[in-house]
C-alpha cells in the first residue's frame, strides 16, 4: 500500500474561531514513517492545527493533502476512514464504556473480525494493564492508563498517520517515560507520527524532525538535533538561560 | 387487590418504559427533549390500527410493520424539524419539537379524524384467575411479554451491536466518536428509528389494551413517559426502563386508593425524586473523567 511520495502535507492552513485566528498560514509535512513533533507554548495553536487536519474543525484557508489527495475540510469520520487516527488532548476515552468497548470503537470502521482480534492482542501486549482491566469502565482507569487506552484505541484503526496531542499531559515523569517508549515503538512499526508536546526536550530526543509554533505561526523548523541545538529553542522551550550568552 | 394493582402497574409501567426509551435515547445523543415523541407514539397506534384492519389477527406482522413505519416517521421528523438545527442552541431545537408535536397531532385529526377508534381485534380475550381476587387476561400477558422482549432486544442492541456502541460513544462525546469514524447523521437516524419504533410498539400495545386509538392519546402518555425518563435519569437506558415501571406501579396504587389524584401522583413522584436526586435515580454520569 505504501509508496514513495506518500505524505501528509499541510499548506498555508488557517484556522479561525469567529474573529480569533488561532492558526495562521501553517505549513508542515509528515513523511512516510516519520516521527514529527510540534512544540510550542500554551495557546500557540497546536491543538487547533491537529483538529483541523483530522476534520474536527474545518480550516478557513489553505489545504491539507493526504498522499496526494485533497482532504481539506472533510468531516472527521471521512478522514478517519483514510487511516488518520488521533489521540486527542486530555485522552477523551469513553468513560462509561469498558476498556474493551473503547478499543472496539477504535476499530469502528473495520469489519475484518480476525485481524481486529489480532490488533487487540497487539495492543494488549503493548499495554498489558489494558488486558487486566478490559471489563472495567474506562472512567475508572488512572490517568496514565487512560492515556494508554486512548493510544490503543487509535491503533485499533490501523492508522497510517497517528496524531498525538500532548500524550504526557498530567502524567507522572515515570509514566511519561514509559508512554514515550511505547510511542517510539509504534513509530518503529511503520506508523507515521505527528505529536504535539509541551515537553520539548523529551519530544525532540525521540523525534526525527520538529516544528516550533508560536502565536499561531510556525517560527522554526528543522531536524530534532538542529532544534535541540538552537539557541531560541534552548532559551524558550528547554529553559536554558545560559544559552543567551553563547 | 394488591396483586391486581401490581399486575396492572407492571403492565402500564412496561408501556411507559417503552415510550420513555425514545425520550432518553434521543436526549442521550442530541441533548434535547423530543416533545414530538408522544405524537409519534400516537401515530404508531394509528399505523397499528390500519395494519390490524388489513392483516387481521396476526399480532407479530402487525407489531413488526408498525415498528418499521413508526421508525420511519421518527426519522422523517428528525430530518424535517431537527437536522437543519444541528448546531443551533438546544432551546431552539426543543421549540421545534413542540411545534412538530402540534403538527403531528393536528395532522392525525385532519387525515383520520378526532373520534376515538376501536382497535381491530388481534386476539380473542381470555381471562386467567390468579388467586381469589386477581385476574390477568391474555392481552395483558401479551403486552407485558412484548414490552419485556423488546427491552431485552434493545439492551442487546445498545450493548453488543456495532451501532449500539456508536450510539453510546456519541452520547458521551460526539467529537471523539467522529474521530473513530462514526458518522453522526447515521447515529442520529438510527437513534430516532429505534426510539420511534419502540414508541410505535407501545402505541399498538396500548391501543390493544384499551381498545381505543385517538389523536390526542400522545399527550398524556408522552408526558408520563417523559416523567419516567426523568425519574430514571434522562439519558440512561436502564433508568428509563426502571422509571417507567416505577411510575406505572406507583400510579396504579395511587389510583386505587386516591382515584381522583391518579395523574397528579405521577408528577408528585417526579417532583419528589428531583428534589432529592436531581440527576434522576440512575444518574447517567456515574463515571467522572479524571484529569
Ligand atoms: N473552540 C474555540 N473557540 C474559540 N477559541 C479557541 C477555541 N479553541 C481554541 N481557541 C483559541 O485558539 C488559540 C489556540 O488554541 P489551541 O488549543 O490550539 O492551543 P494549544 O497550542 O493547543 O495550547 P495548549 O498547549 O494549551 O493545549 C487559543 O488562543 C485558544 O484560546
Ligand atoms: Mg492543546
Amino acid at each position: 500500500m505504501k509508496g514513495i511520495g506518500e505524505m501528509l502535507n499541510v499548506e498555508n492552513m488557517v484556522v479561525s474561531y469567529g474573529n480569533i485566528r488561532a492558526v495562521r498560514e501553517v505549513s508542515l509535512t509528515v513523511g512516510d514513517g516519520e516521527f514529527v513533533v510540534l512544540i510550542g507554548n500554551n495557546g500557540a495553536g497546536k491543538t487547533s492545527t491537529l483538529k483541523a487536519i483530522c476534520g474536527v474543525n474545518s480550516p478557513s484557508g489553505g489545504t491539507v493533502n493526504l498522499n496526494g489527495e485533497n482532504i481539506t475540510g472533510k468531516p472527521s469520520h471521512k478522514i478517519a476512514a483514510k487511516r488518520v487516527a488521533m489521540v486527542p488532548e486530555g485522552r477523551r476515552v469513553f468513560a462509561g464504556m469498558t476498556v474493551r468497548e473503547n478499543l472496539d470503537m477504535g476499530a469502528f470502521l473495520r469489519r475484518d473480525k480476525k485481524s481486529i482480534e489480532n490488533d487487540r492482542e497487539t495492543v494488549y501486549e503493548l499495554f498489558p494493564v489494558l488486558r487486566e482491566r478490559f471489563r472495567q469502565p474506562a472512567g475508572t482507569l488512572s490517568g496514565g492508563e487512560q492515556q494508554m487506552l486512548a493510544i490503543g484505541r487509535a491503533l485499533m484503526a490501523q492508522p497510517q498517520y497517528l496524531l498525538l496531542d500532548e500524550p504526557s499531559l498530567g502524567l507522572a515523569p515515570i509514566m511519561v517515560e514509559s508512554i514515550f517508549e511505547k510511542i517510539v515503538q509504534i513509530n518503529r512499526q511503520g506508523i507515521s507520527l505527528l505529536m504535539v508536546e509541551q515537553n520539548a526536550f523529551l519530544a525532540l530526543s525521540v523525534a526525527n524532525r520538529g516544528y516550533v509554533m508560536d502565536s499561531g505561526e510556525i517560527v522554526l523548523a528543522g531536524t530534532a538535533e538542529e532544534l535541540l541545538e538552537n539557541d531560541m529553542v534552548k532559551r524558550v522551550y528547554l529553559g536554558m538561560e545560559e544559552a543567551e550568552e553563547s | 387487590m394488591i396483586l391486581q394493582q401490581l399486575i396492572n402497574g407492571i403492565m402500564l409501567g412496561s408501556v411507559y418504559a417503552l415510550i420513555a426509551l425514545g425520550y432518553t435515547m434521543v436526549y442521550g445523543v442530541m441533548k434535547f427533549i423530543n416533545f414530538a415523541h408522544g405524537d409519534v407514539y400516537m401515530w404508531g397506534a394509528f399505523f397499528a390500527m390500519f395494519l390490524a384492519h388489513f392483516l387481521g389477527g396476526q399480532f407479530l406482522p402487525v407489531l413488526i410493520l408498525t415498528m418499521i413505519l413508526t421508525g420511519i416517521l421518527g426519522v422523517l421528523v428528525e430530518r424535517v424539524a431537527y437536522k437543519p438545527l444541528r448546531r443551533a442552541p438546544r432551546l431552539v431545537v426543543t421549540t421545534s419539537a413542540l411545534g412538530m408535536s402540534i403538527v403531528l397531532s393536528n395532522l392525525a385529526r385532519l387525515l383520520i379524524g378526532s373520534a376515538t377508534y376501536p382497535m381491530p381485534k388481534v386476539l380473542a380475550v381470555h381471562d386467567f384467575k390468579l388467586g381469589p381476587s386477581a385476574v390477568i387476561n391474555n392481552i395483558q400477558i401479551l403486552v407485558l411479554v412484548t414490552a419485556v422482549v423488546l427491552m431485552v432486544l434493545l439492551n442487546w442492541f445498545v450493548n453488543r451491536s456495532r451501532y449500539g456502541k456508536a450510539i453510546r460513544a456519541a452520547s458521551e462525546d460526539q467529537e471523539t466518536a467522529g474521530l473513530m469514524g462514526v458518522n453522526m447523521d447515521n447515529v442520529v437516524s438510527v437513534t430516532f428509528f429505534v426510539g420511534s419504533s419502540l414508541g410505535g410498539a407501545a402505541g399498538l400495545l396500548v391501543g390493544m389494551y384499551y381498545d381505543a386509538v385517538y389523536s390526542t392519546m400522545g399527550y398524556a402518555a408522552g408526558l408520563k413517559a417523559f416523567t419516567a425518563a426523568i425519574l430514571g435519569g434522562i439519558g440512561s437506558i436502564p433508568g428509563a426502563m426502571f422509571g417507567g415501571l416505577l411510575l406505572g406501579i406507583v400510579e396504579n396504587f395511587a389510583g386505587a386508593f386516591l382515584s381522583n389524584y391518579r395523574d397528579g401522583i405521577a408528577f408528585l413522584v417526579m417532583i419528589l425524586v428531583l428534589l432529592f436526586r436531581p440527576g434522576g435515580l440512575f444518574n447517567a454520569k456515574i463515571y467522572q473523567k479524571r484529569v
